[in-house]
């Protein structure tokens, strides 16, 4: 009885190795790696010179608080670097200075980002710092910036220039 | 001399006898078993891994990049040696994803089958099927096939894989 159930096993042994070694059945590994991409902010989006909402600013003699307001619209972010996480838009805005005798003018109320593309995800921390929270990433986001400057008693006529710098950070 | 003679006589005799005992025709029999061999394929040819493009790396746009990983896997190589008097049937599939954990890639455009070595013997090519019909066997029978996957528009930086299973039946 003994020697009947050894004969089984072998048999079954055999059965195996001849499905194995005829090689019907084979798989091709595929492997692909997928590079990230940027993330970034669009200069496109910030590359032309903002001019105030205002259209006529005058001298008056007195402090003209946030007379000069810029809408910075659709400023655009890609976040392609696939690495599952939100990220970080902040804004350090400067004075505008005479573009002959550098006297300034003072930053004056900052209503900062607003008006963002993808509301649900988005999260107004403070006016100069949006967080992106969502980590699947995002082509063609928007959020607008809007600042204002207020007009010494004391200004100078002429023009003046200043820069808010943007900054995205993965987070 | 008398002696002598039927000694001699004797002799032939007892000769002639022998001559007649070992037969005129005498048959070998040869006896031969041929073993089988296999209905393969060649697991070297399809193991891989295989890289898409060529090793060319993708990256993430923010837009859908159909077709952007392209597996050519050339040279499927089957042997018909199981002396069965039949053809085959080369069958193909590919997986429905490159998978990254839970992430992605879907299968896009299937070009399948192409470029038989024996173009002539070879029937019933479509994408992911081929026939080859006759029944006397075949060494070194190669054969490419073509697949591509989508990149989505979002989608996670990193490594994915997948495979394409073969599967070789007799007819």
């Amino acid at each position: 009885m003994r020697f009947n159930a050894n004969h089984i096993c072998f048999a079954a042994a055999c059965t195996v190795l001849t499905t194995i070694r005829s090689s019907e059945t084979e798989d091709a590994r595929l492997i692909a790696t997928i590079n990230p991409g940027a993330l970034e902010i669009m200069p496109a989006s910030l590359a032309t010179e903002f001019s105030p909402i205002q259209a006529n600013i005058t001298l008056t003699g007195v402090a003209q608080s946030d007379a000069i307001t810029f809408n910075i619209s659709d400023i655009e972010i890609n976040d392609l670097n696939g690495d599952g996480l939100g990220w970080k838009l902040s804004a350090v805005p400067y004075v505008l200075s005479h573009t002959s005798n550098g006297s300034t003018l003072p930053i004056g109320t900052v209503k900062g980002f607003q008006n963002p593309s993808d509301v649900t995800n988005s999260l107004v921390e403070s006016p100069d710092e949006l967080i992106y929270l969502s980590g699947t990433g995002i082509a063609n986001y928007q959020v607008d910036y809007e600042i204002s400057y207020t007009i010494p008693v004391t200004a100078s006529a002429g023009g003046y220039t200043g820069v808010i710098v943007f900054n995205i950070v993965a987070q | 001399m008398k002696t002598l003679k039927t000694i001699l006589t004797a002799s032939v005799s007892l000769g002639f006898a022998s001559i007649l005992n070992a037969g005129l025709n005498e048959t070998a029999v040869l006896n031969a078993s041929i073993t089988a061999g296999g209905l393969e394929i060649v697991p070297a040819s399809v193991s891989g891994p295989w890289s898409a493009n060529g090793g060319a790396s993708v990256s993430i746009t923010g837009t859908l990049q159909s077709d952007a990983l392209v597996f050519n896997i050339d040279g499927v190589t089957v042997n018909d040696l199981d002396g069965n008097g039949q053809g085959w049937t080369l069958t193909a599939t590919p997986a429905a994803n490159l998978v990254q954990g839970a992430n992605n890639l879907p299968l896009g455009t299937q070009d399948g089958f192409n470029n038989p070595s024996d173009a002539p013997s070879t029937t019933g090519v479509n994408t992911n099927s081929l026939s080859y019909t006759p029944g006397g066997g075949v060494v070194g029978y190669t054969v490419d096939y073509d697949v591509a996957y989508d990149v989505p528009a979002l989608v996670p930086a990193g490594a994915y894989s997948g495979s394409v299973a073969f599967v070789l039946a007799s007819l």
